[in-house]
């Protein structure tokens, strides 16, 4: 199963979300590794099949929507799925996937609940909001350097009509929630006109 | 391996107590995710009040390995 979503932002700004299973990409590991090696998608870490298969679907979006300059990208694995999210601009998005039946654990929702709890998200949205915030750099980690869990004070978040605000350093981010095959996918970026124009294109 | 530390495991990993053994294995690409990181230190920390440091923790290959980690750190 392979679903996409088209997000269009303005005349010129397009953004392609791909949730795929990758057990298809392992055949075709040897002959292609080269390609994404010569491109901007190039990784330490090609030979795991998980990043291969990301970078490849990447790869394949920019050339098949002609995305050469100013792209912006995020990965996300989890299980045997990976999501990769291509941006024909230069704001920041990032993409964090979950299974819809995974479970948080009560010491971890109770962590949560320190800070967000009057937040109408579930704990899983929520963690998936900040995994995003850190794949795009705005907050380093989840996890202190000297032991336990960071301080998220300086989050704060409010949600309407399943989009939520994230303020955060006298930044605004917005995140977006799309529920497909089995998963959650929470988009996040900087620039809020995409999250209102997702269109499914199978 | 107190009760509680399996407990927390069992949560974590969404199986059985019962299920749970000291050589259970972590795996980096299956269950050993960021998610199963953040419950296995917050749960450290609210059931023994230790704060374990997430590079040790993805040195552990299985939850012997964590809960020895607990016991360096706690005493």
């Amino acid at each position: 199963m392979i679903s996409y979503a088209l997000i269009k932002v303005g005349l010129n700004t397009r953004v392609v979300f791909s949730l795929y299973d990758r057990e298809k990409y392992k055949k075709k590991f040897c002959s292609i590794i080269f390609l994404i090696l010569f491109s901007k998608f190039r990784s330490l870490r090609i030979f795991n099949p998980r990043y291969f298969s990301s970078r490849l679907k990447a790869l394949n979006i920019t050339k098949k929507l002609l995305f050469y300059s100013n792209v912006s990208y995020s990965f996300s694995h989890s299980k045997n799925y990976s999501a990769v999210l291509v941006s024909s601009s230069d704001f920041h998005v990032s993409i964090d996937i979950e299974p819809n039946n995974r479970k948080i654990s009560k010491y971890l929702s109770l962590y949560l609940s320190d800070y967000f709890a009057d937040v109408k998200l579930s704990s899983i949205e929520i963690i998936s909001i900040l995994e995003c915030l850190v794949k795009i750099g705005i907050i380093e980690s989840i996890i202190d350097s000297k032991g336990g869990l960071m301080s998220l004070n300086n989050i704060n978040i409010s949600s309407k009509n399943r989009t939520a605000f994230i303020k955060i350093q006298d930044k605004m981010f917005y995140s977006k929630f799309i529920v497909t095959n089995g998963f959650h996918a929470c988009v996040t970026s900087d620039n809020s006109d995409y999250l209102n124009n997702i269109i499914y294109v199978d | 391996m107190d009760t509680k530390f399996k407990k927390l495991v069992a949560e974590t990993f969404e199986m059985n107590i019962d299920d749970v053994e000291d050589n259970f294995a972590l795996d980096p690409e299956g269950n050993w995710d960021s998610i199963a990181h953040l419950s296995i230190i917050s749960g450290i920390d609210y059931i023994y009040n230790v704060q374990i440091r997430g590079d040790d923790l993805v040195e552990c290959r299985n939850i012997s390995d964590i809960y020895l980690l607990i016991k360096k750190n706690g005493s």
